[in-house]
């Protein structure tokens, strides 16, 4: 039940992940800013999103489960 | 991607499990739209009604009487807005919002809502068209795209927050036992429509040569739920941050659309209301806008004639076909793709996970709250004759839910309108609008043989 729950974001900072990386951007303010029309018919803060987000470095939106070569964490 | 700031990138923190409970609108959906349902039922238990609060504008013919209403009901008007308005605000702080921009722009929305809905209830409304939702989206994308809608106004369009709480109080007009007699059926027909509409996007699209990522994104936009589908399976499966845009651009111009042409074409057919309703469930988009063009034609029932049925028909039909048939299969769609993209796909230097543990959390979870409402209320209902049901848990539950949902749908097409700015769409280039206009040509019509053929008699019975 409780793992059910457990948002994927709170799962995947234990691993290596993009939910842990620098280059992570998963605000739902910024991303219906960076997806326009994203708003109108829909919303960042669904369900349907689990805790997708903007990678910045690949410039591709990603379940933040998702890692790269790339990964750098994040140390602030 | 430069120009998202910095500040906005916060560490990462370690979020509780509930986290979920309160960052999420469909969560809120349910506390709002559950909590007005489990009050009102628990005032029917005690001999009392939220039938004053759940105040609706009646039927007019001169401005006099609006006046008239306007000025008896005052008082009910302003207390319908502070219900609204609380609950609301809490929702919108814990997503993030600012209140001192929300409560301006939501005491906007609410005056032009209740104008919209006023002018939806003059005797001469259907005759010019002018039905609530229409109108309010047609008002709505004029204001947006012409003088522009202030920057903090955004704060009190949350359409899809309006949206999932109108369905949850919905589904307190819906008896589960319609739901459990009818989910199979509509989910029968939607299947077929998702899977023929996607396989024709899909496959439209790859022969053009878009990219297989682009083409899953497009292909469950259009074949199951609109911009939720696109980005649920943008993110399943790592799609390009242009690409998800693609997808949301096409979905929204051709749901917009489909708004205004699905409710004319059957019009022109004079399909009853819950033949009309299972095709717009079938072959729209978005939930938003196929509500808009569901209730719409459920307005022409006993004003347009040669159309026939019970109004609220269209809309249950929608519902049923669209959250039921639909929506409640998104994470299973981005999963089934998330997997095909991990092993059959070409790199693109990004691994994604596919973990069955998707179908949960895209599950939209405002369906449960739907069908929590539909249980709450029937299991009120059991304790009644049919003729105590029309009597008492009619008038005095029943109806004031539905007043509720009414006013939460208006919220959302006068929100739809205004956060719908044409310019702000990304040039999608032509492969992509040929693939997907190809799949709503076949949506629009299989789902148009199904609902009027195929499951005809079935959605003639659910109408009665």
């Amino acid at each position: 039940m409780m793992r059910l729950f457990s948002s994927e974001r709170a799962r995947a900072v234990t691993q290596p992940s993009c939910a842990g990386c620098r280059h992570f951007c998963s605000s739902p303010q910024q991303i219906e800013s960076q997806l326009p029309g994203m708003r109108s018919l829909g919303s960042a803060h669904a369900s349907v999103r689990a805790a997708d987000g903007l990678c910045l470095r690949h410039d591709r939106y990603l379940g933040a489960g998702s890692y790269c070569a790339e990964h750098q964490p994040r140390t602030t | 991607m430069t120009e998202i700031a910095q500040s906005h990138l916060h560490a990462p923190k370690s979020e509780s499990v509930w986290a979920e409970f309160i960052r999420k609108d469909d969560w809120w959906a349910i506390w709002i739209g559950l909590g007005l349902v489990v009050v009102a039922a628990g005032l029917v238990a005690t001999g009392s009604s939220i039938k004053w609060l759940a105040i609706a504008p009646q039927k007019w013919s001169h401005w006099s009487e609006v006046a008239a209403q306007l000025q008896t009901h005052a008082t009910q008007y302003l207390a319908l807005f502070a219900l609204w308005a609380g609950l609301f605000s809490i929702g919108i702080t814990a997503l993030g919002y600012r209140l001192s921009r929300f409560l301006p722009a939501f005491a906007l929305l609410y005056i032009v809502s209740l104008g919209l809905y006023v002018l939806g209830q003059w005797d001469q409304a259907a005759h010019y068209n002018l039905e609530p939702p229409l109108v309010a989206l047609v008002l709505g994308l004029l204001v947006a795209n012409t003088v522009g809608v202030p920057q903090w106004a955004g704060d009190g369009l949350r359409v899809e927050l309006y949206i999932k709480t109108g369905i949850v109080l919905l589904g307190a007009g819906l008896p589960l036992t319609l739901i459990v007699w009818a989910g199979p059926v509509a989910i029968t027909q939607a299947a077929i429509v998702s899977l023929v509409t996607f396989g024709v996007i899909y496959f439209t699209g790859t022969r053009l040569g878009l990219d297989r990522r682009l083409a899953a994104t497009l292909g469950t936009g259009g074949a199951v739920c609109g911009v939720s589908g696109a980005i649920a399976t943008a993110g399943a499966v790592g799609a390009r941050k242009e690409q998800a845009s693609i997808a949301i651009s096409l979905v929204v111009f051709w749901a917009i659309v489909t708004i205004f042409v699905l409710p004319l074409l059957a019009r022109a057919l004079a399909l009853p209301t819950a033949i009309a309703g299972a095709w717009i469930g079938t072959s729209e988009f978005a939930d938003a806008a196929g509500l808009a063009a569901a209730q719409t034609y459920g307005g022409y029932a006993g004003h347009v004639p040669g159309i026939t049925g019970n109004p609220d028909a269209a809309v249950n039909a929608f519902t049923l076909m669209k959250v039921i048939g639909r929506d409640i299969w998104i994470g299973v769609w981005a999963f089934v793709l998330s997997i095909v993209a991990t092993t059959r796909w070409q790199d693109t230097g990004v691994r994604t996970r596919a973990d069955a543990g998707e179908i949960w959390r895209r599950f939209p979870k405002f369906v449960l709250g739907f069908l929590i409402a539909s249980t709450i209320v029937t299991v009120v209902a059991t304790g009644y004759s049919y003729a105590d049901y029309k009597k008492v848990v009619q008038p005095t539950l029943v109806a004031p839910l539905q007043s509720l949902r009414v006013w939460a749908f208006i919220f959302t097409f006068l929100s739809i309108g205004l956060t719908t700015r044409f310019r702000e769409f990304v040039k999608v280039g032509a492969k992509p609008f040929y693939a997907f206009t190809a799949g709503v040509a076949v949506n629009v019509l299989l789902g148009f043989i199904l609902s009027t053929q195929v499951f005809a008699g079935f959605w003639s019975r659910f109408g009665q």
